[in-house]
């Protein structure tokens, strides 16, 4: 046996001429997602995705489509033949179904076919009426606020019969809106800014720093675990830079004064994502921070980072509290690793008292002591690229 | 090939061919189950009393005293828990460990803590050897249980175990002795009637057999009730079908490790001093030995602070050039977690901090000791240059 879905696009609706190219990305992006599962086929008609798969595989394939962002919610659907006897049988199997220990519901048509010989409003009559026949005083008609709503559609390539509605992942579909460059430490912030990237419809390549032997392998191995999540949102692999840093971090440590270490070190992280970004074809950089969290947060310690690069800086995060972004961390899964205790930067480099307000003329004053274009080479030449699925 | 010398050998050792050996026939050909009636569960059940033997031999034991375990964790636990739930009846709720035990001895005990129980530490003095003062201040006709180590995990210490029998025996004849020999056995002698003790605990995979095997001594006459319920195999102490691979690895191991204890204790104590005479050579930065003095310390455990340099970090230097050792502490922007034994032995946080273990076998060599010591020397050099950079510029 066959269970159809019905997929909702909500915002795609509204982009005009594009649509049809946002709705090849998602027909696309969902196929990549279920082609796995037993029976899955998907097609999109009159401004409709309908995905068909074993009933068997229904759960499985409702887990996977809910991660697929651009969907806005689905439904499972009957599909019965054009007749009055059929549509009100289903409309009852749906209803006991959706609705086991009865409540109020209302019943819905739309009526595209208009050879149908009834209109919308009867059809919708016939079928409580028949349902009132049925049905005990566990159920009643609320139109107004109904808490259910069964929903029957008469349409020239099929008619329908489906209630149960399930939240989508909302957004646009990943890779409609271009490719950026994901910062990735191993905290929690980071993974949370790309899911956001990746809910807009934007692509993601990720960028890690990692100054072994000042950190260890687990370091390595829980950013490459984060990865993976993102992997999973993305609905394709996921490309991570791992960046040699450590002959920076020990530059900065040795040359120049310790409370600007990590302003120093994070304008060459800047300088090293640019470059990055730029030989992937990724037009903008994306970053964790939020206003105020820590010292390299404040407005004056990212104007002074943010002054190396031209490209587009978007932090995603950048007026939430720890609290919220938590919350999404743990709802995208991403939680329990980011929380690992092995950190992406060794106690050593951590400046006792880093400079909250940084000078942006101090801090090229302090770089003098530093050759930075040799640096940033050395650390792009030893850049391990991996691909994580 | 990038070199690779593993000194990690207190964390866990490389399997042995006689106990893979020993293992693979467990489960290709002598795969049945000891309880079964039929030829092969005969099989199996002779096979499991050789194993029974063999181990009982190297403990100078008898064979209805050992039952085997999943290993070191298992044995202080059943120890722990058993006596606490049964031989605090007969005598009362104070339980001795001392304080650098093995977190295995430490958790259950605090366990009991908060059950109400009377868990008192024994301290130790500034080279991880037992107050031996102080454990008689404690010891009373109240105490069910003291447990201690053979040998330190960590800095290879190897109490004065008759000592404490001893005293045991004279201010609290009812307690029962325990004793984890988790790091000692096969590397020393257990001497269980010399020490007086009740109850010696020990794992596979530190002696070369595989992981999740291990094995409890416990002295006819005693009794200590069973953790997991079942089929009562291990004489009603530990249910579970045996796990036939790991007892019979664990034998094998076992019987080939205790066989030549005293060679390779010589072997060791070689790669030791010469893994220390390569430091001085290499005009290594300022080192401390922490714990008892090498000659005295257990053959394949050696403790050194690095004053200066994190060990974490040197941990990691050291991986980079093939040597892979352990140390003791995890630095952490969050958390700082330091060395219980370290910290009870007093000493001071710059060198906690700088703390690493390497711990030998007999698979090493002089020649791995040399050059490890000189990677030694270079990561320390290289980590305090870096951290005293900083520094001067605060």
């Amino acid at each position: 046996m066959k269970q159809l879905i019905l997929i909702r696009y909500g915002e795609l609706g509204l982009k005009g001429k594009n649509k049809n190219k946002f709705i090849e990305r998602l027909v696309e992006n969902i196929d990549g997602a279920c082609n796995d599962i037993a029976g899955f086929s998907v097609r999109s008609t009159w401004g409709r995705i309908w995905v068909e798969v074993d009933a068997a595989a229904y759960p499985q394939a409702v887990a996977r489509l809910r991660r697929v962002f651009g969907i806005y919610s689905l439904s499972p659907v009957v599909s019965v033949p054009r007749d009055m006897q059929a549509i009100q049988q289903a409309a009852y199997e749906v209803l006991r179904k959706c609705l086991p220990q009865g409540g109020g519901f209302k019943v819905e048509t739309r009526r595209a076919d208009k050879t149908f010989p009834m209109t919308s409003p009867e059809i919708s009559r016939a079928v409580a009426n028949d349902l009132f026949h049925r049905l005990d005083d566990n159920y009643w008609a609320d139109m107004h606020d109904p808490p259910f709503t069964l929903q029957i559609e008469i349409r020239g390539e099929g008619n329908f019969v489906y209630g149960e509605t399930v939240h989508g992942a909302g957004g646009l579909p990943v890779g409609c809106g271009g490719k950026a460059a994901l910062m990735l430490s191993g905290g929690i912030d980071s993974p949370v800014a790309g899911w956001m990237a990746l809910k807009r419809g934007v692509s993601v390549e990720g960028i890690h720093f990692y100054s072994f032997p000042f950190t260890g392998e687990q370091s390595k191995q829980k950013v490459m675990d984060l990865a993976h999540i993102l992997a999973g949102w993305q609905g394709a692999p996921f490309t991570l830079h791992v960046v040699h840093f450590t002959e920076i971090q020990k530059a900065i440590h040795q040359f120049c004064r310790e409370d600007y270490g990590i302003t120093l070190m994070r304008r060459m992280m800047f300088r090293l994502a640019e470059r990055i970004a730029k030989q992937n074809r990724c037009l903008a950089l994306y970053t964790g921070e939020s206003v105020g969290q820590v010292a390299s947060q404040t407005l004056e310690s990212m104007s002074v980072i943010n002054e190396v690069t031209n490209m587009p800086v978007l932090r995603p995060l950048i007026g939430m509290d720890k609290e919220e972004i938590m919350a999404i961390a743990k709802k995208i899964g991403t939680y329990d690793t980011s929380i690992l205790p092995y950190e992406d930067c060794c106690t050593i480099f951590l400046p006792k008292y880093p400079k909250i307000r940084p000078r942006l003329q101090e801090a090229k004053e302090m770089e003098q002591a530093l050759d930075i274009e040799a640096l940033l080479a050395e650390a792009l030449a030893k850049t391990e690229t991996l691909t994580i699925e | 090939m990038k070199r690779s010398i593993y000194f990690d050998n207190s964390a866990t050792t490389k399997v042995c061919p006689q106990a893979v050996q020993a293992a693979l026939t467990a489960m290709e050909e002598g795969f049945g189950n000891p309880s079964s009636l039929h030829g092969p569960g005969a099989a199996a059940a002779r096979a499991l009393t050789a194993a029974r033997h063999a181990l009982s031999a190297c403990l100078q034991a008898k064979e209805s005293e050992i039952y085997f375990t999943s290993g070191g964790s298992e044995g202080n636990n059943t120890v722990i828990h058993g006596a606490a739930a049964y031989w605090a009846n007969k005598t009362g709720k104070r339980i001795l460990v001392s304080a650098v035990e093995h977190p295995s001895v430490l958790e259950p005990a605090k366990y009991w803590a908060a059950k109400g129980y009377d868990v008192q530490k024994i301290p130790v003095d500034e080279k991880g050897l037992i107050q031996l003062e102080a454990l008689s201040a404690l010891l009373n006709r109240e105490t069910c249980l003291v447990s201690v180590m053979h040998v330190n995990n960590e800095t290879g210490a190897v109490q004065p175990l008759a000592e404490i029998g001893e005293r045991i025996r004279r201010l609290a004849p009812e307690a029962l002795y325990h004793i984890d020999g988790v790091q000692a056995f096969g590397r020393l002698p257990a001497q269980l009637s010399l020490w007086q003790a009740d109850a010696y605990t020990l794992s596979g995979h530190k002696i070369h057999a595989p992981k999740g095997c291990g094995a409890l001594w416990l002295r006819q006459g005693k009794y200590l009730p069973p953790l997991i319920l079942g089929g009562g195999q291990e004489k009603n102490l530990r249910s579970g079908t045996e796990n036939m691979p790991g007892i019979l690895a664990l034998a094998a191991a076992a019987e080939e490790i205790c066989g030549r204890m005293q060679e390779n204790d010589t072997a060791m104590r070689r790669i030791k001093n010469a893994f220390l005479q390569g430091l001085q050579q290499a005009d290594c930065p300022e080192w401390l030995i922490n714990g008892p003095d090498v000659a005295e310390a257990a053959p394949h455990i050696l403790n050194i602070s690095f004053p200066g340099a994190k060990s974490e970090v040197l941990l990691h230097y050291l991986e980079g050039e093939g040597v892979y050792v352990s140390s003791g502490s995890a630095c952490s922007s969050h958390s700082q977690k330091v060395s219980h034994v370290l910290s009870a032995m007093g000493l001071s946080p710059g060198r906690i901090e700088s703390a690493l273990r390497f711990s030998f076998c007999p698979y090493n060599t002089v020649e791995e000791a040399e050059q490890a010591a000189k990677a030694t020397a270079a990561a320390v050099r290289e980590v305090q240059r870096m951290m005293g950079a900083g520094k001067k510029r605060r």
